[in-house]
């Protein structure tokens, strides 16, 4: 256990910072959730709100961002301290694109019909974006108890996503060969699984960014990424739905 | 769903209560200084906030520990240096030959760059301006060197030694005796000269975190060359130049957004 | 062909030895002075010099009176002498620092200092002796006084001057006038200073013979008062080197040798005072 900065105003600011960045990580989540709801149901008023709290979220980014740029301009924080702080950067600019993905899943939820989804499809989305929730409010968690151990378990929940994300991507492809939907909605609902997926990455950036608070340098080993998308062939999408 | 985040984190740097309007504690109106015939502070007018931290910075020789000594009339034991114009302490000139310079240096107290421990006891420091102007018993006496080494940080570290020799301690520790020296009668404004210039870093933190606490009883006037230090401890800072107040403004404002050049070159690290 | 190195070389080891020599010499003629003085003295020092009185022609004795005589003209010298030094160095350092009545004092505080000794004895021969009628202890006194004056005006001036002014200020700055400020403070700070001061004029005085010629003169017994003469070591060893008695010698050399003792003593207490309280700031 540390001893507190000599100077308490010092504390005070890394604090803020965390609660700070904690309060925006929540807001980001909840953005997220609503948009898959907003999407999944129809729910256009929800789409709507989603789009318009979007700006806020730009706001703390430009708020948080200063407000970090300032700690380090006066305080010239050293060693871990600026670990602690360049991860604070890191971490505001990854839950901005996640907002702004957020936005993109609710923009799109106004152009489509949801009430002709498939149900296996609104399952598997579904699934996708609760365990994509999951992954980064365990990510934020993280951050917030500094737990370098928990981040780099947290960091393999995306090969799920990952694994999601190309189930998807392959079935949404065979269907649209089908008569079921407009390929219009098809497409929509691919970019949306897209959009979550990278959702789950900026998530694990997150939990880089909190091991990096505490050890002071990157986790040594690379992730799996799991998602075969881009190598999607037509064979792979050669299989009829019933 | 959730609630909308109108969060707003609480700005990070400016002071708490910052949102009144702060009244004038000491003001200079038109002040010229001069060193013999060389014109050291050119036409200054400032006012220094209530309670509040004010800094002054600027390059070596620009005036600004000149014009922090005219607030105590320090300069008036030197026959060649003289001031003109006013400084108002609530509303009167503390400048004018009526009133009378001790009366004056108990309501303005200062803080030297170099730790200057009187040679005699801890408790002799603190007590040695109180007993001059005040009758008190031994208790009384105990009491208030008590109070002002608290205020300072520092009893913790001589309530067991305060019969010892001032010139014992460390110099960060003599740098808080003087401080507490200043505040033992109770001054209302705190003049501090480049208190921690000649402090290692760990005292000039104890020292940044002791201006933090004094605010809410002092009002403090800092000069300072280190500018990170201005942008730490203070509310307002003003730059000098040449013995000329170049600019004068929040804190906040004058470190991101100097409204003046030379402000921006000074604070840039771009001075000619 | 000598390169200018090797000039330099030569130079430096020229003025090495011409210095080096310079010294010796110096040095040679101070231990054998200091020598004879131990080696005449040493054995001519018995219990009877503290115990006898100064004895009539022809007759041995011991120094008692001339010990006692000077102990008080001294001691009175220095009484007189030590409070007007540090009142006129205090007004020196702290009121007249750089004013032209300060450099004027300054002056002639310092061809005082290094006045001829014996024209000091000779300006209170006039001022007192002829007037009183006869010579005097108290005339004797005044006139070593006139020697510890500017020693003790140039010391205090000097250690106060060499206080650093943050301390002034400092005090000043809490309201104290200043001279609370200089008895309270300055003084505290400089006050191993000004002792060295008188100490060493206390040293001086303690061989001057010239000026207690021409003043206190001599006594073979007790001087009844401050107005009569009164024995004195210098004036003594004077009197006994010149005269035909070897005991007379013996005293003499006994009497230069417990002064030449005393003024060691007090060089020595002056230095450890210096270095061990010596601390200002």
């Amino acid at each position: 256990m540390t001893h507190p900065h000599i100077v308490k105003a010092f504390d005070q600011e890394l604090q803020t910072l965390m609660s700070s960045i904690g309060a925006m990580g929540d807001f980001a989540g909840a953005q997220f959730s609503d948009s898959v709801r907003a999407l999944l149901h129809g729910d256009l008023f929800l789409a709507q709100r989603v789009i318009d709290q979007d700006r806020q979220l730009d706001a703390l980014r430009r708020d948080l961002s200063a407000a970090a740029a300032s700690v380090i301009a006066r305080r010239q924080p050293m060693a871990n301290d600026l670990d602690e702080v360049l991860s604070d950067f890191r971490i505001v600019e990854e839950l901005e694109r996640i907002g702004d993905l957020a936005k993109n899943i609710a923009k799109r939820a106004t152009a489509v019909s949801s009430g002709n989804f498939p149900p296996e499809i609104v399952e598997m989305l579904e699934r996708m974006s609760g365990l994509t929730a999951e992954l980064l409010k365990g990510a934020l968690a993280t951050y917030a108890a500094r737990d370098a151990e928990q981040a780099l378990a947290v960091r393999q929940q995306d090969e799920q996503i990952d694994e999601l994300h190309t189930t998807i991507f392959r079935d949404i492809i065979a269907r649209m060969s089908g008569e079921q939907l407009e390929v219009v909605d098809y497409v929509h609902l691919l970019f949306c699984a897209k959009n979550i997926e990278r959702i789950g990455d900026h998530a694990t950036h997150i939990a880089e960014a909190a091991y990096f608070t505490v050890m002071g340098q990157r986790p040594p080993i690379e992730r799996r990424r799991l998602d075969q998308s881009s190598f999607t062939k037509k064979e792979d999408t050669d299989f009829k739905i019933e | 769903m959730n609630d909308v985040a109108t969060f707003r984190p609480v700005d990070i740097g400016a002071d708490a209560n910052s949102n009144a309007e702060p009244d004038a504690k000491i003001t200079a109106r038109n002040l010229n200084f001069y060193y013999g015939s060389s014109h050291a502070v050119k036409n200054v007018n400032l006012a220094v906030h209530n309670k509040r931290v004010t800094a002054l910075i600027g390059p070596s020789g620009c005036g600004k520990s000149t014009l922090l000594r005219i607030f105590n009339r320090m300069y008036a034991i030197y026959p060649k240096q003289r001031a003109e114009g006013e400084v108002l302490l609530d509303g009167a000139n503390v400048l004018d030959g009526h009133y009378s310079v001790n009366r004056l240096r108990t309501k303005v107290g200062m803080v030297f760059q170099k730790p200057v421990p009187f040679p005699m006891s801890i408790y002799d420091n603190v007590a040695y301006a109180i007993r001059h102007y005040e009758k008190l018993s031994r208790a009384d006496m105990d009491a208030r060197v008590e109070e002002s080494l608290r205020n300072a940080a520092l009893w913790d570290e001589v309530k067991n030694k305060l019969n010892q020799s001032a010139l014992g301690l460390s110099g960060g520790q003599q740098q808080r005796l003087c401080i507490a020296r200043a505040i033992a009668l109770k001054p209302e404004v705190l003049l501090l000269d480049e208190p921690t210039s000649a402090l290692d870093p760990i005292s000039t933190a104890k020292v940044e975190q002791l201006i933090s606490e004094l605010k809410t009883q002092y009002t403090v006037l800092i000069v300072t060359h280190n500018m990170q230090q201005a942008a730490r401890v203070s509310d307002s800072t003003g730059f000098m130049f040449m013995g000329e107040l170049i600019e004068f403004g929040p804190t906040e404002e004058m470190f991101t957004h100097p409204k003046n050049q030379k402000t921006t070159d000074y604070i840039t690290g771009r001075f000619g | 062909m000598i390169s200018m190195w090797m000039r330099r070389q030569l130079t430096d080891y020229i003025a090495k030895t011409l210095g080096t020599a310079a010294t010796l010499f110096g040095l040679f003629w101070l231990t054998w002075i200091l020598w004879t003085t131990v080696s005449k003295g040493l054995p001519a020092l018995k219990w009877e010099l503290f115990t006898q009185m100064t004895p009539p022609p022809g007759a041995d004795g011991g120094l008692l009176n001339a010990f006692a005589g000077s102990i008080v003209m001294s001691g009175l010298a220095v009484l007189i002498g030590t409070p007007l030094g540090i009142a006129a160095g205090t007004y020196l350092s702290e009121y007249a620092r750089h004013t032209k009545l300060g450099a004027t004092i300054r002056f002639v505080n310092d061809i005082l200092l290094s006045a001829p000794s014996i024209v000091i004895g000779l300006f209170v021969y006039e001022l007192m002796v002829r007037q009183m009628g006869h010579f005097s202890a108290l005339a004797g006194a005044v006139a070593l006084s006139f020697i510890v004056l500017p020693v003790v005006v140039r010391t205090t001036d000097e250690m106060l001057q060499l206080i650093p002014s943050t301390m002034r200020e400092a005090a000043l700055a809490l309201g104290v006038p200043q001279w609370k400020v200089v008895r309270q403070v300055l003084y505290r700070a400089s006050m191993s200073g000004i002792v060295t001061g008188v100490l060493l004029a206390l040293a001086r005085i303690s061989g001057e013979t010239a000026p207690l010629l021409f003043t206190a003169l001599n006594n073979q017994y007790w001087a009844n008062s401050l107005l009569d003469p009164m024995a004195n070591v210098p004036v003594v060893i004077f009197q006994y080197a010149m005269s035909p008695y070897e005991f007379w010698h013996a005293l003499a050399w006994a009497g230069a040798f417990v002064v030449t003792m005393f003024v060691l003593m007090l060089g020595l207490l002056s230095r450890w005072l210096l270095l061990n309280k010596g601390k200002i700031s």
